[in-house]
């Protein structure tokens, strides 16, 4: 009771309590939902999501949780182009107090724990010299609603992900103006804070990766700085690694030796150490470490589970793969539940980090039928049919059965 | 509508910059981003945005009350509302994280009749 910080608190409700003020003013709903429903096929079912265009900077998202935001990207917009715009980009915040109103004038970058400390303004990290590259940004629990048995989290279908074109400064280029000495680890802290008197969401790289000249401190994101909801004015971008790691509104980075203790580096987004991250159904007890690089993935996009389709002898089919940690080398469609696959052709490579669109043209029957589409990645990784099951609901990377009726 | 017209306004900058027939290698990544589609940011402007508001609750009675003062403070109601049914040992582990790891504003004797509220509130599995 006493840990929760009541000014805190008092300024967050107040601050809840203006904003529906200036929206009643406006003449708006207290959440402009735009009346429409998303459909999400779960592992026990369909379940409805609101859809909203009420976020700022937002357009229509699936609306997961208010506040903190959880906002979901529908799947048709991964059909719309291998980018993912900015103002369908997924969001997700672990804290109730984030960053809604940042001076870029005043915003300085902290680095601690070098040669010398470094406190840098965003002007000065502007005439750096710049990395840019395309990169999947996946939430770790992306479709952790297709869990079977369901597992508790946030309930996002495949839309817990995106794909864009970032640029910024390599952190290798940040870290060595600090001055690297005997660091073994980098901790990277964003502007969201917690109510209450607990470890802030921070997340820890080991040096050698944190050095590798790949790992961006970004400020544009599809050749624009930030939308506040997706971490403006900084964010950490760790190619091939969850989003978890991805730190929002990065404002201090801190060289240290030895290991995090910090609860969302040591407890939370554990995975089992097990092939696939994955436990028999119920387990708790089992190895665990940090979750850490992405999985070979692909989606149908063409279509929606359970679209009715109007039946001509070849189907066309387009999606999307990602190879996780590296390229996608191959991608097969099946409209045939997985007996028969047909190669798709792959749209042009924008690196091996980013979306890969797919298409083909497969024949089919008049009925019920069900499309799937299998990815194998650069190193030779390939979906597996069957879907792997951990607590967290973490890593999900089967191939994903996609019913539809031509009729 | 502003939204909607930035969002246009890339998908033709994407459609425009992606025609070039290029043929590149899973290889050249990082070192060969596409600065074709974006142009490079020249200057960062200040951001302020004010979220909808969120004045939901779980009404009123008993366990309403309760979750009301232990859960809202951090989050939706949504977060609740939108779980899949859990049975205790579950509940009871996702409410011993909130109380530890987020210092939702309760106490540890409390966590039983919180757990007996969420499932009274959610379709939740017998024990």
């Amino acid at each position: 009771m006493d840990r929760l910080d009541p000014f805190l608190a008092r300024t967050l409700a107040r601050r809840r309590l203006l904003t529906g003020g200036a929206l009643t003013l406006a003449g708006g709903a207290a959440l402009a939902q735009s009346g429409g429903m998303a459909q999400l096929l779960f592992s026990s079912g369909r379940e409805q999501r609101p859809l909203t265009s009420g976020f700022p900077g937002k357009g229509e998202m699936i609306l997961q949780r208010n506040r903190p935001p959880l906002l979901e990207t529908p799947l048709s917009v991964f059909d719309q182009g291998v980018f993912t715009p900015n103002d369908r980009f997924f969001v997700r915040w672990h804290w109730a107090d984030i960053p809604l109103d940042v001076d870029a004038d005043a915003f300085r970058l902290t680095i601690t724990g070098g040669k010398q400390p470094v406190s840098l303004f965003l002007a000065d990290i502007l005439k750096m010299p710049r990395i840019s590259y395309a990169a999947v940004n996946q939430c770790s629990g992306n479709s952790r609603g297709l869990f079977d048995p369901r597992v508790p989290g946030a309930q996002w279908a495949h839309g817990a992900m995106g794909n864009a074109m970032w640029e910024g400064v390599a952190l290798k280029t940040l870290l060595e103006k600090a001055g690297v000495s005997t660091a073994s680890h980098v901790r990277f802290g964003g502007l969201d804070k917690p109510l209450t008197q607990v470890d802030p969401f921070e997340k820890s790289l080991a040096l050698d990766h944190a050095m590798n000249g790949e790992v961006m401190v970004a400020f544009a994101m599809n050749g624009e700085q930030l939308p506040l909801l997706n971490g403006f004015p900084l964010r950490l971008i760790v190619p091939g690694w969850y989003s978890t790691y991805w730190v929002k509104s990065l404002n201090q980075i801190e060289l240290f030796s030895g290991k995090d203790a910090n609860y969302w580096m040591a407890k939370a987004y554990q995975i089992p150490t097990a092939a696939g991250a994955n436990v028999t159904p119920g387990t708790t007890d089992f190895a665990k470490t940090p979750i850490s690089t992405m999985n070979v993935r692909s989606w149908i996009t063409s279509a929606e589970p359970g679209a009715r389709i109007p039946y001509a002898d070849r189907l066309p089919l387009r999606g999307i793969a990602m190879g996780g940690d590296t390229g996608v080398k191959r991608v097969e469609v099946s409209a045939d539940g997985g007996q028969t696959w047909q190669d798709a052709k792959l749209d042009k490579d924008q690196g091996r980090y980013g979306f890969r669109r797919f298409e083909a043209s497969l024949p089919v029957a008049r009925g019920q039928v069900v499309l799937m589409s299998r990815a194998t990645n650069a190193d030779g990784a390939v979906q597996p049919m069957k879907a792997n099951w951990n607590p967290g609901g973490y890593m999900r990377n089967c191939v994903e059965p996609c019913p539809v009726e031509i009729a | 509508m502003r939204a909607a017209t930035l969002s246009i306004a890339l998908m033709l900058l994407l459609a425009s910059g992606c025609q070039g027939e290029r043929d590149t290698t899973a290889e050249d990544m990082a070192s060969a981003p596409q600065p074709d589609s974006f142009a490079p940011l020249a200057s960062i402007q200040k951001a302020s945005i004010t979220l909808p508001e969120d004045a939901e609750t779980f009404g009123e009675g008993e366990h309403a009350a309760l979750l009301n003062r232990t859960c809202l403070a951090c989050h939706s109601t949504s977060m609740i509302r939108y779980q899949p049914p859990l049975d205790r040992k579950t509940w009871t582990a996702e409410v011993t994280k909130m109380r530890e790891a987020y210092g939702a504003p309760f106490a540890k004797e409390e966590t039983g009749a919180i757990v007996e509220a969420l499932m009274a509130t959610q379709p939740s599995k017998k024990d």
